[in-house]
């Protein structure tokens, strides 16, 4: 027996409930692996001020921006604010940021706008406060686990998001892709989350490995 | 695997619990416990319509149920701005499941939130992850929850337990929420006279 678990994110529509789930694998990242993709590859996205957001106070969408935030200022040139600065400088952060319905979202989509045009102008004003050149908004929509059969436990992980412009605010780069991380033997002396934070991990280090192929921002 | 197998067991015993209807989602913690007063709030302890859509089930069925005087959430979100907003809570994380460790709830917070409400107790809900299994509709929240005593913010009752939510059908919701103001007034002696 193979289970699949789903860890989703519950929606509701006026006081109703609308849990989108798919079923195994196929759904969850329409086979599309694109860990930072310019939606015009002729526009160049230089190195500046850059504020990697957390699309909701969710665990997984907490722990990505951070690993990515990390991982720009170790890695890049770009001017990297950290987690405490925004949270200084933007009170109530992290704040949910709608993520547009998944039937309005193609399934081979590589450049994804994955957060609901109402939500525009709540990304604008985290902007008025941070005054960064970038947000690089982050979430991470849907985790699996797979576990059964001959093969190992793996945890999946599907990050999503967009790296926006300023001034004018406008989307210049979309993430989306997933990433496993299976367990060993050594899950005996780790922590329970050791391996869904692993995959975090390693979608942001794949994400700031094309952030830097773009943008040749490399250190 | 042992997480394969712990999965599995997992699963069924939901299932099982399901079936036999054993809901156990708040006990106190002590058994001789008498309330001190009368005046209570439910509160979303993350700003998420799934979880304020529970707390204000679990209000209204209190308010039907017990003989605490319920807050209601719009009073809750007169007296309290922003509402809701992110109260740290008891556990380490949520992925699949809550990692639960009690002590980690933000009382200084819940403090400051009670000054504001005047109530004698807080009854603080989080539902922080939703887990769906196979091709099922439906999801369970994953709930923690915690009733504070003020003044003080002495916690003197607590629970963690899921509620089936489906996209088609609320009823599943309802019934829970049902189930959890009812254990909360019975177990704190609050039951109202025609329960």
């Amino acid at each position: 027996m193979v289970a699949v678990c789903v860890r989703v994110r519950p929606r509701f529509t006026g006081a109703l409930l609308v849990a989108v789930l798919a079923s195994g694998l196929a759904a969850c990242g329409g086979g599309v692996y694109k860990p930072f993709n310019p939606i015009d590859e002729k526009r160049p996205i230089k190195p500046a001020s850059i504020a990697v957001i957390s699309g909701s106070h969710q665990d997984g969408d907490v722990k990505i921006a951070g690993f990515v935030t990390k991982q720009l200022a170790e890695r890049t040139t770009f001017r990297v604010l950290s987690q405490e600065e925004i949270g200084k400088r933007a009170p109530g952060y992290p704040s949910a940021i709608g993520l547009r319905k998944r039937e309005e979202i193609e399934d081979d989509d590589e450049k994804v706008v994955w957060f609901a045009p109402s939500e525009k102008a709540k990304l604008n004003a985290l902007q008025t406060r941070l005054k960064v050149d970038y947000l690089f908004v982050l979430w991470i929509p849907r985790m699996t686990v797979v576990s059964g059969g001959n093969s190992p436990t793996t945890y999946y992980v599907y990050p999503a998001g967009n790296l926006i412009e300023y001034p004018g605010g406008r989307v210049v780069a979309s993430t989306r892709m997933g990433m496993g991380s299976s367990a060993s033997i050594l899950a005996l002396f780790r922590s329970r989350d050791y391996y869904i934070v692993n995959a975090i991990e390693l979608s942001a280090e794949a994400i700031v490995d094309d952030v830097i192929k773009f943008t040749k921002s490399a250190k | 695997m042992r997480i394969g197998l712990a999965l599995r067991v997992a699963f069924a015993a939901m299932l099982a619990f399901a079936a036999s209807g054993c809901f156990n989602a708040f006990y106190v913690l002590d058994d001789n416990f008498k309330p001190k007063g009368r005046s209570i709030a439910v509160l979303a302890g993350v700003p998420e319509n799934a979880n304020v859509a529970v707390a204000a089930l679990v209000t209204d069925e209190l308010r039907k149920q017990s003989r605490y005087r319920v807050m209601s959430q719009a009073q809750i979100a007169q007296a309290l701005k922003p509402y809701p907003q992110l109260i740290k809570g008891p556990y380490r994380s949520a992925y699949f499941e809550v990692d639960v460790d009690w002590s980690l709830t933000d009382k200084q917070k819940l403090a400051a939130m009670q000054r504001a409400l005047g109530v004698d107790y807080l009854y603080v809900m989080w539902a922080p992850t939703a887990v769906s299994w196979g091709s099922n509709k439906g999801a369970n929240l994953h709930l923690v929850a915690q009733l504070f005593e003020f003044p003080g913010a002495k916690e003197v009752g607590q629970g963690a337990f899921l509620l089936y939510i489906s996209k088609d059908d609320t009823t599943h919701l309802k019934q829970g929420a049902e189930k959890v103001a009812r254990q909360l007034a019975e177990r704190t002696g609050m039951l109202g006279k025609n329960q």
